[in-house]
């Protein structure tokens, strides 16, 4: 996507789209369930 | 990179050392009959707020103590990299905004640097008749020199997301044409020698992602505007270089009067909405902040560099439009909160969220202590936790100068420093600069009631869920008469008149201690009123002067030249229909 001084600008702003994909902010949220969950599962048996 | 780790642990240690020894001092001073659960829970409120007392104080020590270096370069060298100034505006006043484009645009024109400049004129503004009158402006924006090809305007019918979403649209419209944006609020000034540099810096350091510049407020005509436009001048360098050095590669964004390299900006900083209703869920408020921590954690670096001169912008002119812009900061600044468990977070933006969310959150709990000492006054006898913490008793004297010290002190030694690198001289000399920070020391004791008052309202309505929106700023409305002023701070009077009334009561001993607070409260009418009159003298008024005014920057001049030009009723342009290519209704 880097300008390489071939781009054409003409009178209106460029159409040149740089995609912006959401970021992930928010941490999942995990229920005193999943967390108890999490500690059995590991004693149980494979 | 160690360093700036060293002096975030060193100014952290100091900060925790420090008002831990000031909630002690505060224990021997109620504590020498015995401790009460009253007393360890003032005490505890002591510590929290004496640490973000002491933590600003010791960004502006450090500062003091930092030498300034002035950046040198070559002003004419064309930067590599194209570079889309990005002017977001929402409802502004149009003549203004565009005067302020004319004269950087004028700048680079003359540096012969232009052709690596573009302008992008990002309107939001939703009133149509205002929209007109932008369209109207613009056509005369495009009389300037080369502005064909170079200078764009765009409007949305919707305003989504706000000013992130605003930058964002451009984003994912046009920002593969550019290497970096230049992101300006509309009423953001910059010197063309700086915008020139600021995109070879981005150049010559791939890694860098953002530069952050620290504007200074100018234009200021009012008591008020005055006070912080010397302070944003005088005193803010001293606290932004001490603060750089322990953000390092960690460091703020303030969503203007920055350079951020397009393609880090695009991959790292596309905001979700978060889960929720508003006042926490919803579009991120103060996005700046999460964008810089955005930008760390995807690796890039994030400076800001105190020493860059030339960047400006204008501040509010009374009270009320600054309590206005301090509701919106609140909420935003609340919000984040949400963001403390973001994955992947540095430990530098974690602490930045949460030294944004006691900035205002610091106002309650000031608050809650001044409640708690009246109540532990009004009923003496209780059962105290340790019978004996201490035979001798702290006079309330000792804790008193030790609150004083830790707020004056950064100023007395940013004066000194000027009278002995003679900055001073930029400001009228050292008698003048000393009289203005006195002055300013006193000013902000005497606002800062009112300001306690007006955040905890702030902080009570987030957090009572009411969504304050984001209303534009006003900008050149200056004076609020008594009965506008009475009408936003008859509240604020009153709780002064009764917490008062109630101490002379209940509370006599402490009564003369509680003056200083709350007649500051009282009189908050009058305060708002008279500090929001601007000067009707021609000549400069003697105190709170800045290196600015006695000695305006070029760009400034520029601006007001243009801006003269363009209002005079020969000149200003006719209503037209515009046909140009270069305006797009989005």
């Amino acid at each position: 996507m880097r300008h390489d001084g071939n781009f054409s600008f003409g009178n209106a702003l460029p159409d040149a789209p740089l995609p912006m994909p959401k970021q992930r902010l928010e941490a999942k949220r995990r229920s005193l369930f999943d967390a108890l969950r999490g500690v059995f599962l590991v004693f149980a048996p494979r | 990179m160690t360093r700036p780790y060293l002096i975030r642990t060193a100014a952290l240690l100091t900060a925790l050392a420090l008002s831990c020894a000031g909630g002690h001092l505060f224990l021997r001073f109620t504590g020498a009959g015995g401790l009460s659960a009253l007393d360890i829970a003032r005490a505890i409120l002591v510590v929290i707020t004496g640490f973000w007392l002491v933590w600003g104080g010791a960004a502006a020590v450090m500062g003091v103590f930092t030498p300034a270096r002035a950046p040198s370069f070559d002003p004419r060298r064309k930067p590599v990299g194209m570079t889309a100034i990005l002017v977001p505006i929402f409802n502004e006043n149009p003549a203004e905004t565009f005067a302020r484009i004319a004269a950087m645009n004028r700048g680079l024109v003359d540096l012969g640097i232009a052709e690596r400049f573009h302008f992008a004129v990002l309107s939001d503004t939703q009133l149509l008749e205002a929209a007109t009158q932008e369209a109207v402006w613009f056509e005369r924006l495009l009389r300037e020199p080369m502005s064909a090809g170079r200078i764009f305007y765009r409007r949305r019918e919707h305003n989504t997301g706000r000013k992130a979403g605003n930058i964002e649209d451009f984003i994912a419209r046009s920002g593969g044409a550019y290497d970096y944006g230049l992101i300006l609020d509309a009423d953001s000034l910059m010197a063309a020698e700086t915008i020139g540099e600021m995109a070879r810096r981005m150049d010559r350091d791939p890694d860098l992602g953002l530069l952050q510049t620290v504007p200074k407020v100018i234009h200021a005509q009012t008591l008020f505007g005055r006070s912080m436009q010397f302070a944003a001048s005088y005193l803010s360098p001293s606290f932004a270089r001490g603060a750089a050095l322990m953000q390092g590669r960690e460091g703020p964004y303030w969503g203007h009067n920055a350079i951020v390299r397009m393609k880090a900006f695009a991959a790292s900083c596309g905001l979700p909405e978060l889960s929720g209703k508003p006042p926490f869920g919803g579009h991120i408020l103060s996005h700046d902040y999460v964008e810089a921590a955005l930008l760390s954690r995807a690796g890039w670096k994030v400076i800001v560099d105190p020493e860059l001169e030339g960047s400006f912008e204008e501040g509010p002119e009374n009270l009320i439009e600054y309590a206005k812009r301090d509701r919106r900061w609140c909420q935003g600044n609340l919000q984040h909160r949400r963001l403390l468990g973001a994955p992947g977070l540095k430990f530098w933006s974690r602490f930045t969220f949460v030294q944004g969310i006691m900035a205002y959150m610091a106002s309650p709990l000031w608050l809650l202590l001044m409640s708690a000492s009246i109540i532990a006054v009004v009923l003496p006898e209780q059962r105290p936790v340790f019978l004996r913490f201490s035979q001798t008793r702290v006079d309330l004297w000792v804790l008193a100068a030790a609150v004083a010290v830790v707020l004056v002190l950064p100023k007395v030694l940013i004066l000194v420093r000027g009278a002995l690198d003679n900055r001073n001289r930029r400001f009228g000399g050292t008698m003048r600069a000393a009289a203005s920070v006195v002055c300013e020391i006193v000013f902000s004791t005497l606002l800062a009631p009112v300001m306690l008052l007006l955040q905890t309202r702030a902080v009570a309505q987030v957090l009572l869920g009411l969504d304050g929106g984001w209303p534009a700023t006003k900008r050149g409305q200056n004076w609020i008469n008594l009965e506008t002023a009475f009408r936003a701070s008859w509240w604020i009077m009153t709780l002064g008149l009764v917490t008062l009334g109630s101490t002379v009561l209940f509370a006599p001993s402490i009564a003369l201690w509680m003056v200083p607070a709350m007649l500051p409260a009282i009189l908050a009418p009058l305060l708002i009123s008279l500090s929001s009159m601007p000067s009707r003298r021609q000549a400069l008024p003697p105190v709170f002067q800045t290196d600015l005014e006695l000695s305006p920057a070029p760009v400034m001049v520029q601006y007001r030249a243009i801006l003269a030009s363009w209002i005079v009723p020969d000149v200003a342009p006719e209503p037209v229909t515009i046909k140009t290519a270069s305006y797009v209704a989005a």
